[in-house]
């Protein structure tokens, strides 16, 4: 068989190479922010709650 | 003040139709979740909207039931039912949330309004004034909190998860980017609801059309045609999201 399907792989630039992880990372230590201030309220630690 | 909400509704069911138009040409049961799930956002902001005229006690309980319990979850699940694949799973969370949004939906007609509705300022944003207003039991504020980590994690984990995957193994550009975008986007209005639990600046209405707005680009960039090498863009298979 020689019918290739295209690849849908991309090459990041360098740039993209440093911003993804560091967009990941920074998203997920948000996520862990929100789930924090979340897990606070309900122990009543928050004076907004 | 009031033009945000404004702009925020009117972004939020553009982006309802572009995602039932999706489900139209695509079906796949995420994608009528995520459209659930907008139409609760778009229902959220449009109640800041008529209560940044006049007070109405229906409408203060639509607000907090579609912006404060329900939006995330239904968001959430959709993403749910589009990662989660073994059998069953997805369907019987689906079958959970159902039956705390009904529940929701009886504790919220319920709840009391008390007497500082007569105060009320509608100058002032209205997730400023609920607390004094609507009077929630202790089930309401744990419906609340179980169903917005439960909406968070699905919906932001899951577009983490998604992007982290893509990453991996440098595949669908388009979709590691989208999906960037749409975890960035449901993280504003969920910061801003943590920043008000833990009583700092209420930045509510900025961060729902700041949110909305990320996650209607991300949706779109998640669901461009994908750039294959060699190949113009038009001709591009993309498999459905």
């Amino acid at each position: 068989m020689t019918d290739k399907r295209p690849s849908k792989r991309f090459k990041p630039t360098n740039w993209t190479e440093r911003l993804v992880p560091l967009l990941l990372g920074l998203l997920a230590l948000a996520l862990l922010v929100v789930l924090v201030v979340v897990a606070l309220a309900v122990l009543g630690l928050t004076p907004g709650a | 003040m009031h033009y945000i909400p404004i702009l925020s509704t009117l972004v939020s069911f553009a982006f309802v139709v572009a995602v039932f138009n999706r489900y139209r040409l695509r079906k796949g049961a995420h994608l009528l979740l995520w459209g659930v799930g907008l139409i609760l956002y778009g229902l959220g902001t449009l109640s800041e909207v008529i209560l940044g005229f006049t007070f109405n006690a229906l409408v203060l309980k639509i607000w907090y039931l579609s912006g404060a319990m329900l939006t995330a979850a239904w968001l959430g699940q959709g993403t749910i039912f589009l990662l989660v694949r073994r059998r069953g799973i997805a369907a019987g969370l689906m079958l959970i949330l159902a039956v705390l949004s009904l529940a929701s939906l009886t504790l919220i007609l319920a709840a009391p309004v008390t007497g500082a509705a007569a105060a009320y300022d509608v100058s002032q944003p209205i997730s400023g004034q609920y607390k004094e207003i609507l009077t929630r039991s202790g089930a309401i504020i744990a419906l609340t909190i179980v169903l917005n980590l439960y909406g968070t994690l699905g919906l932001v984990g899951g577009a983490l998860y998604s992007t982290y995957l893509f990453w991996r193994k440098r595949v669908l550009v388009e979709r590691m980017w989208g999906n960037i975008l749409i975890a960035a986007g449901a993280l504003m209005p969920a910061m801003a609801g943590s920043f008000i639990k833990a009583g700092l600046v209420d930045w509510l209405y900025l961060s729902e059309l700041v949110g909305v707005v990320l996650m209607y680009l991300g949706f779109i960039r998640a669901t461009a045609p994908a750039q294959v090498e060699g190949q113009p863009v038009a001709s591009a298979h993309v498999p459905p999201a």
